[in-house]
């Protein structure tokens, strides 16, 4: 089961005021390579994901992307927080404010709302975790677009701190990778 | 125990075609937690500050080596 | 909203927290590590302990956690709304 810890992983600061740029942040709160899918992604492989090692490691970078999805939602928070309606009117964050105000809603950049299509769980550990490496090069990928049109240094040095967490989930997916495949081999020889 | 592998008797990547091999990391230095959490690793083997410039290594090498 | 001496002792509980992060990250790949186990295990000792100083000044970090009366555990500020700005 889950606990909940009030704290966040990462000290968040944003020192501006930029309701466009928290239409872009929240990419990362409700988009397809995002920490929403990536979350509910890798705990949704669990139950199917043989080696207690992975599903060691599917629980504890599941649990933290959640986590980092709380930080993104608090950086589109702060970027808002005290905006006037004249500073949201005529930005990409207005449509996104006629619905929800200032409160964050996983929907991409452009508007386009969460999906499970964005995720997978096959039952086959192999396609689960390719899937996985994948999905986290797709998330460092898109926080480097991300960290380009920041021009708030709290919220560009989130964003680095973003990336390079989803530097470190690859190399435990691929270590996964390697664990699980030496298990499937070891099966095949009766 | 559901490995037979024992830490040390992994090959770095063995020769099966079609699969992909990623090394073991081995912990070697730490970060202290101040420096890990500024860094977004404990390991300094794992921080990668390279990012992708948006020209690929192929239109780079095109370029430069007529 | 947070006095400086309580975001000071937060944050050390976070970067405590961020090594077992990463410790346990490390160990479900590479269990037999005993070096990395003695890290874990340090860290882990050295997190409850900040918990503890944390919690008896400032009220719980998890509704698990004891409280005096009233109930500390909803008092703000609320993650999202602790100011890192000047630290």
């Amino acid at each position: 089961m889950w606990f909940y810890e009030k704290k966040l992983q990462y000290p968040v600061r944003v020192y501006s005021t930029n309701p466009a740029l928290a239409a872009m942040i929240i990419e990362q709160f409700g988009g397809a390579d995002g920490e929403l899918s990536a979350g509910i992604r890798y705990l949704t492989q669990r139950w199917t994901m043989p080696t207690n090692q992975g599903k060691a490691i599917l629980t504890d970078i599941g649990t933290e992307e959640l986590a980092h999805w709380e930080i993104i939602g608090t950086l589109v928070w702060k970027l808002v927080k005290d905006a006037k309606p004249e500073q949201i009117k005529g930005t990409p964050f207005e449509a996104h404010y006629v619905n929800h105000g200032k409160s964050p809603f996983p929907h991409d950049a452009a508007g386009v709302p969460w999906e499970a299509k964005y995720i997978n769980s096959k039952d086959d550990p192999i396609a689960d975790l390719q899937e996985n490496m994948a999905a986290e090069e797709k998330a460092r990928a898109t926080y480097e677009w991300l960290i380009r049109i920041s021009d708030d240094p709290g919220v560009t040095d989130t964003l680095r701190f973003l990336r390079e967490r989803e530097i470190v989930h690859f190399q435990r997916f691929g270590e996964t990778l390697r664990i699980v495949q030496e298990y499937i081999d070891s099966k095949k020889f009766y | 125990m559901d490995r037979d592998y024992g830490e040390n008797n992994r090959p770095c990547c063995p020769g099966s075609l079609a699969r992909a091999c990623v090394p073991f990391q081995t912990m070697n230095q730490v970060f202290s937690p101040r420096e890990a959490l500024k860094a977004g690793t404990l390991f300094p083997e794992l921080v990668n500050s390279k990012f992708n410039t948006g020209v690929s290594d192929w239109e780079r090498s095109w370029k430069y080596d007529g | 909203m947070m006095d400086r001496a309580q975001i000071e002792l937060l944050m050390e509980i976070m970067e405590v927290s961020f090594v077992l992060d990463e410790t346990a990250l490390y160990l479900d790949t590479h269990p037999d590590d005993e070096r990395a186990l003695r890290l874990h295990n340090n860290a882990s000792q050295r997190y409850q302990e900040l918990k503890e100083m944390y919690q008896a000044r400032y009220g719980p970090l998890t509704n698990r956690d004891m409280s005096r009366l009233p109930w500390g555990y909803i008092d703000g500020p609320w993650p999202w709304e602790v100011d890192f700005n000047n630290f």
